[in-house]
């Protein structure tokens, strides 16, 4: 937990600068979707680590991870909703990017219901950690993909103009990053607690 | 390796084809959808919803084969194959099983759909080459996702639930590719999407390789 006070520090910076216009959005909506994306490569790699070794507390902070994951996922939908809503007219539009968040909430929903399904732990461990390794992966491969499949509404897509190119200042970019790497340890931050508290309770269980 | 991973193959298709009402069963499950769906569209005008429907069909029916692959086994014979042979060689011979089982049954609805609701294909080379890349994915994708859902008490329930948002990516590079060549486009302006097909599957493959082991060992 060493690693939790610069974070949170950074964190609050993201918070904290506001523009109090729409493209303030890019702040909350598109860090999240980074952060999302970080935490579940967070989620997976404690998945291998934990059908490699064994180890239930690693298995204990892989799920963790998805469900911060899926907290950040959610978020960024909202989010993301609220803004469509007064830019595009509509709340859900038939776009690539929409459709990819929406997959990905799904392909975790269902490892939650995988893990609920199997009773024994250690099956459960393994069995979860592999289709979170491997669903992972092809939820790589479908962002990688969508662009060429599907034009994005999205600012920067399919002739869009990127935020970067007209509206993304200096001082903005300098806000931008930040948040983008504030959003990300906040995301291993809550992650890393929640795991935590997990992992103390199944000791004090198992005692 | 490769003479163990044939032994297998026969003995799934053995275990597969002596029962043969089963395996006559993913046939009539095939026609009767297309037969559903001959009904409720009456006619299919359009490529597209053609090519949809299609897709959707195949990829049920695939789910419905390849569902039973990790069922059909009992205790002994699981405990038998643990003793004698590496879990990679039983999941290529599963694997491979089922890739033949889902061809044969694309086999079996392109002339249903043909027959009941036309046939809008221009490029039936190319289409017949993207559904055999495309089947290769499916089994491959749904044989491992199977063998996870088996592990559970409820395995034909979750395996479409783990499956399908799984397999979603391969879908949608199939059906692009697949309206394409219904459309009648020149190959060489959409030749990349058959090469993501074959990388799909293997990549499919070669993760199903690697965590297999994991999910056989208990």
């Amino acid at each position: 937990m060493i690693y939790s006070i610069p974070m949170a520090w950074l964190g609050d910076i993201s918070v904290q600068v506001i523009l109090h216009e729409t493209i303030r959005n890019l702040y909350f909506h598109v860090t999240m979707w980074f952060a999302m994306i970080a935490v579940f490569a967070g989620s997976m790699v404690y998945s291998i680590k934990a059908m490699r070794g064994g180890n239930r507390h690693n298995d204990i902070r892989a799920e963790q991870f998805a469900v911060t994951g899926m907290m950040f996922g959610f978020i960024g939908i909202t989010t993301g909703m609220l803004w469509a809503n007064y830019t595009w007219g509509a709340p859900w539009v038939n776009d690539p990017k929409l459709n990819g968040s929406a997959v990905s909430l799904l392909i975790y929903m269902a490892y939650f219901v995988l893990r609920g399904s199997v009773t024994d732990p250690v099956r459960r461990m393994r069995v979860s950690a592999a289709y979170n390794i491997f669903a992972f992966v092809m939820l790589i491969l479908l962002i990688g993909l969508m662009p060429r499949l599907q034009d994005s509404l999205h600012p920067g897509n399919g002739g869009n103009p990127a935020f970067g190119e007209y509206d993304l200042s200096n001082s903005m970019k300098r806000v931008f990053y930040p948040a983008v790497l504030g959003w990300i340890l906040i995301g291993f931050w809550i992650a890393g607690l929640r795991a935590k508290s997990k992992i103390l309770n199944h000791q004090l269980t198992e005692e | 390796m490769l003479k163990r991973i044939f032994l297998l193959l026969k003995y799934e298709a053995m275990l597969e084809f002596r029962n043969k009402a089963l395996t006559g069963s993913l046939f009539v499950y095939v026609i009767s959808t297309v037969f559903v769906c001959y009904r409720s569209f009456q006619s299919v005008n359009s490529a597209e919803v053609w090519n949809a429907l299609f897709w959707i069909v195949v990829l049920f029916s695939s789910t419905n084969a390849v569902l039973r692959s990790f069922q059909r086994e009992n205790k002994g014979n699981a405990l038998y194959f643990y003793q004698t042979i590496r879990p990679e060689e039983l999941i290529l011979a599963k694997i491979t099983f089922n890739y033949i089982l889902t061809l044969l049954l694309i086999a079996g609805t392109i002339p249903a759909f043909w027959l009941l609701l036309g046939n809008p294909v221009q490029d039936i080379s190319t289409f017949i080459m993207v559904s055999f890349l495309a089947a290769g994915a499916f089994s491959a994708c749904l044989t491992l996702v199977s063998a996870m859902a088996g592990k559970s008490a409820n395995a034909a329930g979750l395996t479409p639930v783990l499956g399908f948002p799984v397999i979603l990516p391969v879908l949608m590079v199939a059906i692009k590719a697949a309206g394409n060549a219904a459309a009648g486009m020149e190959l060489s302006s959409y030749w990349d999407l058959p090469v993501v097909l074959a990388a799909f599957n293997i990549i499919i493959v070669v993760l199903s390789y690697f965590l297999f082991p994991y999910l056989w060992r208990d």
